[in-house]
């Protein structure tokens, strides 16, 4: 019974992948309708990682299009050695520093503050309150630079010299900006 | 007694600490309650933010919003590269010589064809026109609205064609080789893309990029033979 649910599973996973491919393939060919489904199936990620980088619902709106009108310029460089869903987060997190560096010039301010240099009391209490109800409210509360490096060391599991490649950062200021997010976060979470 | 470090609590919580680090921070929290309680607390920070769900996608709407606006931004893209390059390479390239002006004409073709083939393959879409979009804002659209009126009919465009030809045979013996094949070569494409324009319109009568694309490429390839011929 079991080997009989999963079959047909499987090669429904298999039909899919296998349709995506013949997707990707069409876009690069310069195929729209075969990209839109390219878009439909990352969209929701690519938001994700747009709300969580800048912390504003239309910002994070306005990145989503560049962020794919850039990787269907870019769809011919896709060689498939890392998955789309990769190649697409790192396209999009390229996008989106590159936003940050030349639509708010203090987004990227990496300053080498101590970490006790975080406000006590951050937040208000109210602000206490919602953020422990929402911790994605809280993290878009952060500093953007606190944030950046939170979302792309915690959420996205990169390291610090990556985040210091990306950003134009020294690792060391990356690990700062990384707890200094933290305590941060513990205190409007009220920890 | 000396506290662990800011860098060895942050390690603890996250596991990035070397062992010999670990080991004695560890030994630390069994005789430190405010160590401990700190690392703990990071602790639940970290499975919080790990397994925190993802920020609540967009609704339907705003998807198909959202891709209704990208769509358009590729394909204005597409019209601006096929309208607005070639005459302002062409033109600077002229200067520099007879052989260079068929190179530069085989990256126009190039575009020319790229950009064809690729919105016949989306015919069925008409390019937004609205005001500021690269249909509206083209330099071919714009000044030569004569041009869009006969080139459907293309009737005068044939006899403008026919008859720079006839000069360019009378003096191809004086183009070299080299050139003339490229310059075949390069006419083959360009009138391959406009018999797929062609060949579009007949599907989509009513497409207004296809109509503009359409004429652009009989203009390409009436200043192409224009200047081949003033080169010859």
């Amino acid at each position: 019974m079991t080997s009989g649910a999963n079959a047909p599973r499987s090669t429904a996973a298999a039909d899919g992948a296998s349709m995506m491919g013949d997707a990707v393939r069409l876009a690069q060919a310069g195929d729209l309708r075969a990209f839109e489904s390219v878009y439909r199936a990352h969209v929701t990620a690519v938001y994700a990682l747009c709300r969580r980088m800048v912390g504003d619902d239309s910002e994070a709106r306005d990145l989503v299009q560049d962020i794919f009108v850039r990787a269907w310029e870019k769809f011919a460089s896709f060689r498939g050695e890392s998955s789309l869903a990769t190649w697409l987060h790192r396209l999009g997190v390229n996008v989106i520093l590159e936003h940050l560096r030349t639509s708010r010039r203090d987004a990227l301010r990496f300053a080498d503050d101590p970490v006790d240099d975080v406000p006590a009391h951050g937040a208000s209490a109210a602000e206490r309150i919602d953020a422990r109800l929402d911790l994605d409210a809280a993290i878009a509360r952060l500093p953007s630079g606190a944030r950046i490096v939170l979302v792309l060391h915690d959420l996205h599991g990169y390291s610090h010299d990556e985040i210091a490649r990306l950003t134009g950062i020294a690792p060391g200021t990356s690990r700062a900006q990384l707890w200094r997010a933290r305590r941060h976060l513990m205190r409007m979470l009220d920890r | 007694m000396t506290h662990i470090t800011e860098d060895e609590r942050q390690g603890l919580a996250d596991g990035t600490l070397d062992a010999d680090g670990t080991a004695a921070a560890v030994a630390h929290l069994a005789q430190c309650d405010a160590c401990a309680a700190d690392v703990t607390q990071l602790r639940t920070l970290m499975h919080q933010l790990h397994d925190s769900p993802p920020p609540s996608s967009p609704n339907d709407s705003a998807i198909e919003e959202l891709w209704t606006t990208i769509r358009a931004r590729i394909e204005a893209r597409k019209v601006v590269e096929l309208s607005a390059a070639p005459p302002t390479h062409v033109a600077a390239v002229t200067r520099s010589g007879h052989w260079h002006v068929w190179r530069v004409a085989a990256a126009v073709v190039a575009v020319a064809a790229a950009g064809v083939v690729a919105i016949v393959q989306f015919h069925s879409r008409p390019v937004t026109t609205a005001a500021g979009s690269p249909a509206s804002a083209s330099p071919a659209a714009s000044a030569q609205p004569a041009l869009l009126q006969a080139s459907d009919s293309s009737r005068a465009y044939q006899q403008q064609v026919q008859q720079l030809l006839d000069e360019i045979e009378m003096q191809r013996a004086m183009l070299g080789p080299t050139t003339t094949a490229v310059a075949d070569s390069d006419l083959s494409a360009i009138d391959q893309a406009i018999a797929e324009l062609r060949a579009a319109l007949l599907r989509d009568p009513n497409n207004a990029a296809l109509r503009q694309l359409l004429a652009t490429s009989y203009q390409q390839k009436l200043d192409l033979l224009k200047r081949l011929n003033n080169a010859s």
